[in-house]
């Protein structure tokens, strides 16, 4: 295994690390790493280096980058650097630029996508526009409350003790819940600062008719998800075409703090990798 | 702006060099990082203090320790020592990149302990600042520990559901396990290396001046400031604003945001 810094970009705007393996295999797609919120390419409690490392031994090259303003990458200058262009279309180009450079410097021509947090919400956007995209793994990505959400949100107060759990808010990662649910008295689900479950929807059943597999996994640590079968209450009229995998950690938190938490995500994403593409 | 990797095989360190923005004095200066999860926390002031020392006229060097960061290796191959050799062999890189002869270390946290012991060994610092030290290891220990135990139960973090079960002492599906601190396995010598480190046993002889900025009350200060008299150090303290909260289980992931210390510090390293 071998890692080397690759600037990229206008002016060598981008900073990232290419993980190798002994053996790179370029039929095989590269995984690429997106920021958790604000964190660095190092990832949360260095999720992102143990991510590459481990995946290299297995045999997958794997890139960490920042995106512009992020971590050791500069802002971007000139078009796209407009206060008024949204985070998450220039998150969007970025990651494309990321993809059009190791195009050009490698063999490799097909990627998957992880992202925790904002990265799984970018990941998901880059997949919608852009076929290179083979795959995705989301960490706490889109989700939506449902009347299941809620049935146990609520059940699990009425059995606990009188305790107030605040919502998570955290400046490097995660998003602040509404102030104020805006909600139709006639909507079965309840959103948090998403896109609408429809369009999210749609663009995943999209993303499986075109082949991409999918790794959904989501841990008891954010305010919108809370039992494995509210993916079903979600999402669960997309035709996914056996491309789907979801797993649920309810006792991890949505950084993985624990060790043993992210050694159980290691491995899936691990077997995953390997089942779908090794 | 450029990143690199120095050293080869497990030594293999990655490394950010930031040019200064203007020819300056024969000067540059030296970032070291906390460790642990508050490395995370920090990484966006730090480089930002770098792009201000940089505008300053001063070259920076920041870099990731042996374990840590995207350098080589984890915590298994790391040790005190190990990282206050990459302190030196870090200054050594930055003498190369810069061209500059005099080196100033900022340290911040366990960083600032790392630059203390390097200059207490080997290293010639010009100017060292001392950004909430940890002076005493196993106070710094007994806070993560009892901040792990907090972040554990923290209901801000885990579902009611899991604190329910615990609470009932049924056991976790994900335990923690004893060397756990805040997100790192912390191999038992290196935790007795960090525990056995009291900064005023080993103060920075080499060290030109020194600035400690202090941001909390810390009862092992006086102690470390007594030392720095005792050997001559010439020093500053100062009590800063720009809280860390480096003890509050809730911030172990809220990115550290600072004014006034990075100010401080370009002003300092300025100086004559």
């Amino acid at each position: 295994m071998n890692e080397e810094v690759v600037h990229f970009g206008p002016n060598g705007t981008f900073v990232g690390i290419r993980t190798r393996p002994s053996d790179p295999d370029p039929a095989k797609p590269m995984l690429v790493v997106l920021n958790a919120g604000l964190l660095h390419r190092v990832g949360p409690y260095r999720l992102g280096v143990e991510v590459a490392r481990n995946l290299a031994r297995a045999g997958f090259e794997v890139f960490r980058f920042d995106l512009s303003g992020i971590g050791d990458s500069r802002s971007r200058q000139g078009r796209g650097a407009s206060e008024e262009v949204a985070h998450q279309s220039k998150a969007v180009a970025d990651v494309q630029t990321a993809l059009d450079h190791l195009v050009a410097s490698t063999k490799v021509k097909r990627f998957v996508l992880m992202g925790l947090c904002s990265g799984a919400y970018n990941a998901h956007e880059v997949a919608v526009a852009d076929a290179r995209i083979v795959g995705c793994i989301f960490l706490d990505g889109y989700g939506y409350k449902t009347k299941g959400f809620l049935l146990h949100h609520y059940g699990a107060r009425m059995l606990s003790p009188s305790r107030h759990i605040g919502f998570l808010r955290r400046k490097l990662l995660g998003h602040k819940p509404k102030e104020e649910v805006q909600t139709d008295p006639r909507a079965e689900v309840f959103e948090v600062e998403f896109p609408p479950r429809e369009k999210v929807s749609g663009e995943l059943g999209a993303l499986a008719a075109r082949g991409t597999e999918l790794l959904f996994v989501y841990t008891g640590g954010t305010e919108y998800f809370n039992h494995r079968g509210q993916f079903d209450e979600m999402f669960g009229h997309v035709d996914f075409r056996g491309r789907m995998q979801l797993e649920y950690y309810e006792e991890a938190d949505h950084t993985y703090t624990v060790l043993a938490a992210r050694a159980e995500l290691q491995h899936t994403i691990e077997r995953w990798m390997t089942a779908r593409f090794g | 702006m450029r990143a690199f990797f120095f050293g080869n095989g497990p030594r293999r360190r990655f490394a950010v060099h930031h040019d200064a923005a203007r020819e300056t004095a024969d000067h540059a200066v030296l970032i070291c990082a906390p460790i642990l999860q508050e490395y995370m926390r920090t990484h966006w002031a730090l480089r930002k203090l770098a792009t201000e020392l940089a505008r300053a006229g001063l070259p920076v060097l920041r870099f990731d320790y042996t374990g840590t960061g995207d350098s080589a290796g984890d915590l298994s191959d790391a040790s005190v020592q190990t990282w206050v050799d990459d302190v030196g062999d870090a200054a050594t890189e930055l003498r190369d990149a810069s061209g500059a002869s005099r080196v100033s270390v900022v340290g911040l946290r366990f960083g600032a302990t790392l630059a203390t012991l390097a200059a207490a060994q080997s290293l010639k610092v010009r100017d060292l600042v001392l950004w909430d030290p940890v002076v005493n290891g196993a106070d710094y220990l007994a806070t993560l520990r009892r901040m792990h135990r907090r972040m554990l139960v923290d209901p801000n973090r885990f579902p009611q559901s899991v604190l329910d079960r615990v609470g009932r002492g049924q056991k976790r599906h994900f335990p923690s396990s004893d060397d756990e601190l805040l997100g790192f396995a912390v191999p038992p010598p290196l935790m007795k290396e960090i525990e056995a480190i009291d900064l005023a046993t080993s103060p920075p002889r080499r060290a030109r001046r020194a600035l400690v900025l202090t941001t909390h009350e810390d009862s092992a200060l006086p102690g470390f400031s007594d030392a720095l008299r005792d050997a001559d150090v010439a020093h500053e303290s100062r009590r800063e604003s720009d809280a860390g909260d480096w003890d509050a289980h809730a911030r172990i992931e809220d990115a550290l945001i600072c004014e006034s210390i990075p100010r401080s510090i370009v002003t300092f390293l300025g100086q004559a």
